[in-house]
């Protein structure tokens, strides 16, 4: 038989216990009746038998002893206790009879002492007592007789007595065996019993309890991030089964951990595909573009001094537009490289202001142009963070070329670096024609140009924002707008201060797709002019 | 006044840079692909080579390796033409032996300029 469930298996070990108690209960019970009734023979029988045995004698003695009374004195008075004697004799002897009926050798030895009573009684107390009794009247020859034949009583009790006595040191014995053979067992018993119950209950324990400590190890273990740990099913119908759920569950986890790996890897696939395709059209857009732009170039250069003005126009036009279609192309090329490079941008330590003061020098030459006048502003100290200085750096490029594109001459670019908590700020503002608030959500989507920015002609492709957004993403950073309609755009580019390598993480998991941040969204009129 | 060879496959960036070049007063041997580019180099040893990186067969980068494996041509001075500006083409290039590069779309004017920075470069 094999127990099943926890229950089943208690419910055995206690009916295994109980009747270990019941046997227990059983033996002190069944010895003690045993000695009781080796003890009633004693005080049911022999006791009462030795009274009887010792009330026989008694009477005879009386009897005895007034006969001899009467015959040495004459006095008859003295014959009263014989007859006393002999009167109670019979009754006595039959209680005798009663205790040692069908008890040999007990019965023979009654039936002596009476028959020896008899012959005391017919062979010399009857025949004295008919003769003269009084001083002179003893004859030796029969005193002698009656002496021999009482003495023989008095033997044959002494008999009986020992007989009796002789049962009832045998049935002490029976009894002192008995307690000592009952103590014994009920102790052997109850070691027997103790020893089997706590056997069995450890045993019965074990079974429980181990299994659930091998499954206990396999949760541990599963928790730790072992997938292939799992709970081996065994033990109790309970505990096997929660096993089995365990293993499910584990299973189902591994099966979607694997689906979620085939999906990652298939989105990081079709990340990669895209990338490539952008860059193999870029590259194969160029080689047409030489071709374009240098004959133009060359056309220009024959023939420029000798073309109508409306020629020149048209020219302008095209050139305009070939410039145009370089810029898109380099835009493209940039973005696809700063967003293939989310998972491997080249971390090195670097100060910002010397970043921001290196670009702001690049553009100076340009914005002057205009008359447009760069200023910086920047903490004495270094603003010391990770990051890519050839990514960081295009990054801000992008935003100050906005800031310039969009500015009216003579106006005023501010570049504007600072720490809020740990995170570095790099502002670009600018007092340009800012941007429509409805449209500041698709800022930072590819080719998305601002409404008024294209109203003004203001030439951009459209990729701008996108390039700076992708290099915030690489950086865990983000990048925030704040623009009012015909005031200005602060574009805010926020990047962790953090020196510890954040290659360790993923810096890419910043959220590639996200849009850029409206800082402050109760601003009525928030947008920034995209490039 | 210098012998030049340009390989190119596109004809039309090939006719720009020779008319460019002819037009500055080099003599221009004009070939499709790099193979008749190193040929062409065997017979007669140009002053300057113009390869363009995106070839079938021997590619620029190849026909480069090539001239500066052979003691005759591994002084000639080579000029790579790339449609891809990333950093690790470059490196290989000046790793190969070459002398200069020019990123397509390049300006016709630039690309005369470099020429005669080369050459100038080469001659002292």
């Amino acid at each position: 038989m094999r127990p099943d469930g926890i229950r089943a298996q208690l419910r055995t070990l206690v009916f295994i216990l109980s009747l270990l108690l019941l046997l227990v209960g059983i033996t002190g019970v069944g010895g003690v009746l045993l000695m009781k009734r080796t003890v009633g023979v004693v005080t049911d029988w022999a006791g009462p038998a030795v009274v009887a045995n010792h009330a026989v004698l008694q009477d005879l003695t009386d009897a005895e002893t007034g006969l001899r009374a009467w015959i040495a004195t004459g006095d008859t008075a003295f014959l009263q206790p014989y007859y006393a004697g002999l009167g109670r004799l019979p009754r006595d002897e039959a209680e005798l009879r009663r205790f040692s009926r069908q008890r040999e050798p007990l019965a023979g030895f009654v039936a002596e002492q009476q028959q020896r009573a008899r012959d005391w009684l017919d062979s010399y107390a009857r025949v004295r007592l008919s003769r003269p009794a009084g001083a002179g009247t003893i004859t030796p020859q029969l005193f002698l007789v009656g002496k021999q034949k009482f003495d023989l009583i008095r033997q044959a009790n002494t008999r009986i007595v020992h007989r009796l006595h002789a049962w009832i040191q045998s049935a002490r014995a029976t009894e002192r065996t008995q307690l000592s053979w009952t103590i014994a067992l009920a102790g052997l018993i109850s070691l027997i019993g103790a020893g089997l119950g706590w056997l069995v209950g450890t045993l019965m324990a074990a079974r429980i309890s181990r299994p659930l400590v091998l499954m206990q190890r396999a949760v541990d273990r599963l928790a730790a991030g072992d997938t292939a740990a799992r709970a081996e099913p065994s033990g109790p119908r309970e505990v096997r089964k929660v096993a089995y759920a365990l293993n499910a569950f584990a299973d189902e986890n591994d099966r979607v951990r694997a689906l979620e790996g085939q999906v990652v890897e298939q989105l990081r696939d079709l990340d990669r595909a895209k990338d490539d395709f952008l860059s193999t059209v870029s590259h194969e857009l160029r080689t047409p573009l030489t071709s374009i732009a240098g004959y133009v170039e060359l056309f220009e250069d024959e023939f420029g001094e000798r073309l109508s003005p409306q020629q020149a126009t048209m020219l302008a036009a095209v050139q305009r537009n070939v410039q145009r279609l370089r810029g898109l192309i380099e835009d493209l090329l940039t973005l696809s490289k700063a967003e293939a490079e989310a998972f491997r941008t080249s971390f090195d330590v670097l100060d910002l202001t010397h970043l921001t003061s290196d670009v702001a020098h690049d553009l100076r030459t340009v914005a002057a142009q205009r008359g447009i006048s760069i200023s910086e502003v920047h903490p004495t100290r270094a603003m010391v963070l990770r990051g890519d200085y050839a990514q960081l750096s295009r990054a801000l490029l992008n935003l100050v070329s906005n800031a310039l594109k969009f500015s009216p001459d003579g106006g005023t670019v501010t570049i504007r670096v600072k720490q809020v908590g740990d995170h570095a700020h790099i502002e670009v503002s600018d007092h340009g024609i800012g941007i429509p608030a409805a449209e500041m959500p698709h800022l930072a989507t590819r080719f998305y140009r601002a409404t008024n920015a294209v109203d003004a002609k203001i030439g951009g492709t459209g990729l701008g924002l996108r390039i700076v957004q992708a290099i915030a993403d690489n950086h865990g950073g983000r990048l925030e707008l704040e623009s009012v309609e015909g005031e200005g755009t602060t574009a805010r580019l926020v990047l962790p201060m953090t020196t510890a390598d954040p290659n360790a993480a993923d810096p890419g998991a910043a959220g590639r797709t996200a849009g850029p941040v409206a800082a402050d969204a109760s601003r009525e009129e928030t947008a920034l002019p995209a490039g | 006044m210098a012998t030049i060879v340009v390989a190119d496959d596109d004809a039309d960036i090939r006719d720009l840079v020779v008319f460019k070049l002819e037009q500055s007063g080099h003599q221009v041997l004009a070939f499709g692909d790099g193979a008749s580019a190193v040929e062409a180099c065997h017979q007669q040893v140009p002053e300057l080579v113009l390869l363009d990186v995106m070839m079938p067969g021997m590619s620029g980068l190849d026909a480069c390796r090539a001239m500066r494996a052979d003691p005759t041509l591994a002084t000639v001075p080579v000029i790579l033409l790339t449609a891809r500006a990333q950093e690790s083409d470059i490196e290989q290039g000046f790793l190969v032996g070459a002398d200069d590069y020019v990123v397509k779309p390049f300006s016709p004017r630039e690309l005369a300029s470099r020429v005669t920075a080369v050459l100038q470069r080469s001659r002292t």
